[in-house]
């Protein structure tokens, strides 16, 4: 469904108990769609959900009550038989996400992540959550506390993820472009998950300006440092192996173009297949390749 | 003088190109044609040919053949491929490899180099269309020679900046040439009625000398021969931030023309925003190769006309660049400027340019 992110936004933000949208960012393409509106010119994204990033600290099992409360506040349950709640005998790994509807509002759902802690080694992580006696998990990406870096504020009630940090949790989830496809097609077409999350990566690139990519390795050597302090160097030193894997498979590649233009942050701008691939030597020149040197030399 | 071909009609399969190193190209962009057609064309003429060619080449490619079309009464098939061969075999062999050169003589005999490009079907129909005997037939465009047209804006430069007059031996130090081109030079134009000869030997314009101004203008795309560059990744010109790179790698003998450099001469210049970054590089400044690869490695050449150029570079054949001195990196000569400007058809821009330059050195 197309919908503006301001206008999702803006909605999610009067919804959300405000405690909770003060302990919540917004990641994903609704971030992303929402920091480039203005190069958009204000043009609709594709979405189905969006992702609520909850930062408190410590433990995510009060998300129950809090989702307990949004359910009184009219918020509704996107379940399937995929996605049916759990019990106390179901492995965490097999429970569903906590999805909802924000009320009076059709077409896109909210999708709870939680922060790792630091250091975290597992690529996703499982932390049970109890909402009125069923059981749900919250998922908890490795990469997920990098969002978090610089948090950018929508001047809505909501913060949202800098670009720039969703560009480096992109490349380092993904350092092989695997074999996992997204759940439901694009346009027409099941693609790999990594090559839609690359395909953002390369999309922001493309509207971000040059001198503004310059400035994220400094910042990308900050949060790594932060999150990682033993691996920071490792991880960096791998940050540019996904878009090498998508640069040497064809088809990949065309499905990250695919997903970027059909989604929604380059339509109308008529990059060619050739074109995108490009600002994988943007990348390098500007913030990847200083980022292996410091990488290399601390 | 050194001729690029101006053709009345394109080989079939090819179109013409409006900048760059080449003439025409194939549709597909793989294959390449650059012409180099006069009676006096020279040792250095050939030489300075193969490297334009061959840095066309690095910078592109999609280019699969470039071919240098020579034909010069001064030079035999012989001298022609000696100094051929001399020059290639110091070019990188990824970049020589996809060279090729066509020696046409009289009648049109053709030999090349290798050998085995005269059975390419491009090759045999450049023989058999008879463009060449068409375009070498063709008289000068523009009546100047790249002598007359360096010394002619080294004279206006000095006179725009209301530095007096100047001696002959000046402008053999300042252009590189030698006295004959010198002398030839300032005979034409004072043939012209547009430069004075003073007592102590000295020279200078007499005003603003518009029929050799709009000569230069004419003819300045086929002597400057800009080399245009776009993003890669299809992305919008970033005048500011190639700017920024260059202030920051201090590249020596590069300076800025352009509209950047119009708003440095005219506070009042008139045009919102910068289209392009354009750049001159004097003849002992930093190559192109290494500017591009420093400042920004990820721009291509482009000979789109209709695209959006993010980088163009001009090369000043003279031995003196007459950059303003000072600025970090310091802006090229009014008269570049003029002629950036023209180039980017910004024509009302630079006729208000010239009206400013002209009453602040008090000569309206």
């Amino acid at each position: 469904m197309k919908l503006k992110p301001r206008s999702i936004i803006a909605h999610l933000a009067a919804a959300l108990p405000r405690n909770l949208a003060k302990e919540s960012f917004v990641a994903g393409s609704v971030a992303a769609g929402f920091h480039f509106e203005a190069r958009l010119e204000r043009r609709e994204i594709r979405t189905k959900d969006a992702d609520i990033v909850v930062h408190t600290v410590g433990t995510h099992a009060d998300l129950g009550r809090r989702t307990e409360e949004l359910l009184a506040r009219g918020w509704r349950w996107n379940l399937s038989k995929k996605f049916s709640p759990g019990s106390a005998k179901t492995r965490a790994e097999d429970l569903p996400f906590i999805r909802l509807f924000p009320p009076a509002m059709k077409g896109f759902f909210i999708e709870f992540l939680g922060l790792p802690s630091i250091g975290q080694r597992r690529t996703k992580a499982h932390e049970r959550v109890v909402v009125h006696g069923t059981h749900y998990a919250i998922p908890i990406f490795r990469f997920a506390g990098l969002l978090s870096w610089d948090l950018l504020d929508t001047g809505l009630g909501l913060k949202y993820a800098d670009p720039a940090m969703m560009c480096l949790a992109n490349l380092l989830s993904h350092p092989k472009l695997g074999t996992i496809r997204m759940e439901t097609e694009i346009g027409g077409r099941l693609c790999l998950r990594s090559a839609k999350d690359l395909g953002r990566v390369l999309a922001i690139a493309r509207l971000t300006p040059r001198d503004e990519i310059r400035s994220w390795t400094d910042r990308w050597v900050e949060a790594l440092n932060y999150w990682f302090p033993r691996d920071w160097r490792r991880l960096g030193k791998s940050a540019s192996q996904g878009l090498d894997a998508l640069l040497r498979n064809h088809s990949a590649l065309l499905e990250a173009h695919h997903t970027a233009t059909h989604l929604g942050l380059l339509p109308g701008l008529r990059v060619t297949p050739e074109e995108f691939a490009e600002n994988v030597a943007v990348l390098k020149n500007d913030v990847l390749g200083p980022l292996l040197e410091r990488c290399g030399r601390a | 003088m050194i001729r690029r071909a101006s053709h009345p009609t394109s080989l079939p399969g090819f179109r013409e190109t409006e900048s760059g190193p080449f003439d025409q190209v194939s549709k597909d962009g793989s294959l390449v044609l650059s012409f180099r057609l006069s009676r006096i064309m020279g040792a250095r003429d050939l030489h300075a040919a193969i490297v334009e060619t061959a840095l066309g080449v690095q910078g592109d490619e999609r280019i699969k053949l470039a071919l240098l079309v020579w034909r010069s009464e001064r030079m035999s098939w012989a001298r022609a491929q000696h100094e051929w061969n001399q020059v290639a075999r110091l070019l990188p062999a990824a970049v020589r490899k996809r060279m090729g050169f066509v020696w046409f003589g009289e009648g049109s005999t053709i030999e090349c180099e290798p050998p085995t490009i005269k059975t390419l079907p491009v090759v045999r129909q450049l023989a058999k269309t008879g463009l060449l005997e068409e375009v070498s037939a063709l008289p000068p465009s523009v009546g100047l020679s790249p002598g007359l047209y360096e010394v002619f804006k080294v004279l206006l430069v000095l006179w725009l900046r209301g530095a007096g007059p100047t001696t002959t031996g000046d402008l053999i130090d300042s252009c590189g040439f030698s006295y004959p081109t010198v002398a030839g030079a300032i005979e034409e134009l004072a043939r012209r009625r547009e430069l004075r000869r003073l007592r102590n030997r000295s020279v200078e314009l007499v005003g603003f000398p518009r029929q050799t101004w709009q000569q230069a203008v004419a003819i300045s795309d086929q002597l400057r021969k800009p080399i245009r560059f776009v993003c890669a990744a299809g992305r919008p010109p970033e005048p500011e931030f190639h700017l920024k790179r260059l202030r920051e790698e201090r590249l020596a003998g590069v300076g800025i023309g352009g509209v950047i450099a119009a708003r440095q001469l005219h506070r009042e210049f008139d045009l919102s925003g910068t289209p392009r970054l354009d750049l001159t590089i004097g003849s002992t400044g930093t190559g192109m190769p290494e500017l591009i690869s420093r400042i920004d490695p990820t721009l291509q050449i482009s000979h789109d006309p209709s695209a959006e150029f993010a980088l163009v570079i001009h090369r000043l054949r003279r031995s003196e660049t007459l950059f303003e001195p000072k600025g970090n990196p310091p802006i090229v000569d009014p008269v570049e400027v003029l002629l950036d400007l023209h180039e980017m058809r910004l024509e009302q821009q630079a006729a208000d340019l010239v009206e400013h330059l002209l009453r602040k050195a008090d000569r309206r």
